[in-house]
């Protein structure tokens, strides 16, 4: 396995092939300092969102017990 | 139904929240507590932050990018600001106490969060949390919240912030 620059044309069935990865991911906002003024939001469009990423399974169980139980136990 | 003290929103005036990965989970289980922390944001005009170990914990498990970038904007859209924590070298005070008091729990993510309401402590920050268990006595609870999910389960947070005065006196104890 390998990871390489070069023509499409090159490459093997096992390279890996990253174009412009970090264009492609939702950036945050890091800030060392904390921030002074909430952002606003659209109200709606928040909680569609949080509505659809809720309905996936896979998304934080909530079947889970908190950490400190878990840790505990 | 989002139970909560009527003061709450006074309480909270202008302060900082740091959100737990708890707060994630139940808010996209329910809508009740999502529409509630619009709610306090617009009324408290206060700002939400979280830090990077629980924006991993909320990301973990995505199949696809695409399953990933939506679980980054539901955050990107509920926090204000990532807090980064690489700040922890600095304050071995609190990782000697943390390590002494808390040593039951094993989960660096609420000890990062721990940190956080340490290190920011002269400033009006709160962490929201349903891990009510998590921390030791000198972080005081100062209000509870009760929300239901869409299933009907029933889930309490608290709010806490560090007791300086507490905090001294444990460390004084702690290091005799």
């Amino acid at each position: 396995m390998s990871i390489t620059i070069s023509p499409k044309s090159k490459l093997s069935k096992n390279d890996i092939i990253i174009h412009n990865f970090r264009k492609k991911v939702v950036k945050l906002n890091y800030s060392s300092k904390l921030p002074s003024k909430p952002k606003k939001i659209d109200e709606a469009s928040y909680l569609k969102l949080a509505e659809k990423v809720g309905k996936d399974p896979t998304f934080l169980n909530d079947n889970l017990p908190p950490r400190a139980i878990q840790t505990a136990s | 139904m989002t139970i909560y003290h009527p003061e709450l929103f006074k309480q909270l005036l202008e302060s900082t929240i740091l959100l737990d990965t708890n707060v994630f989970s139940t808010a996209a289980r329910s809508l009740d507590l999502a529409s509630f922390l619009v709610l306090l944001r617009k009324e408290s005009n206060c700002v939400f932050a979280t830090i990077p170990s629980v924006i991993f914990e909320s990301t973990n498990g995505s199949s696809s990018l695409a399953t990933y970038n939506e679980r980054l904007k539901y955050i990107n859209n509920t926090v204000d600001a990532v807090i980064p924590t690489n700040f922890i070298d600095d304050i071995q005070d609190f990782q000697v106490l943390m390590a002494k008091l808390n040593g039951g729990n094993k989960a660096y993510t609420d000890f990062l969060l721990a940190a956080c309401l340490y290190k920011y402590r002269h400033t009006n920050i709160q962490l929201l949390t349903a891990d009510i268990k998590a921390f030791p006595p000198f972080f005081d609870r100062l209000s509870i919240i009760t929300t239901e999910q869409n299933s009907g389960h029933v889930v309490n947070f608290g709010l806490y912030h560090l007791n300086e005065s507490s905090y001294t006196k444990a460390l004084t104890k702690a290091l005799v």
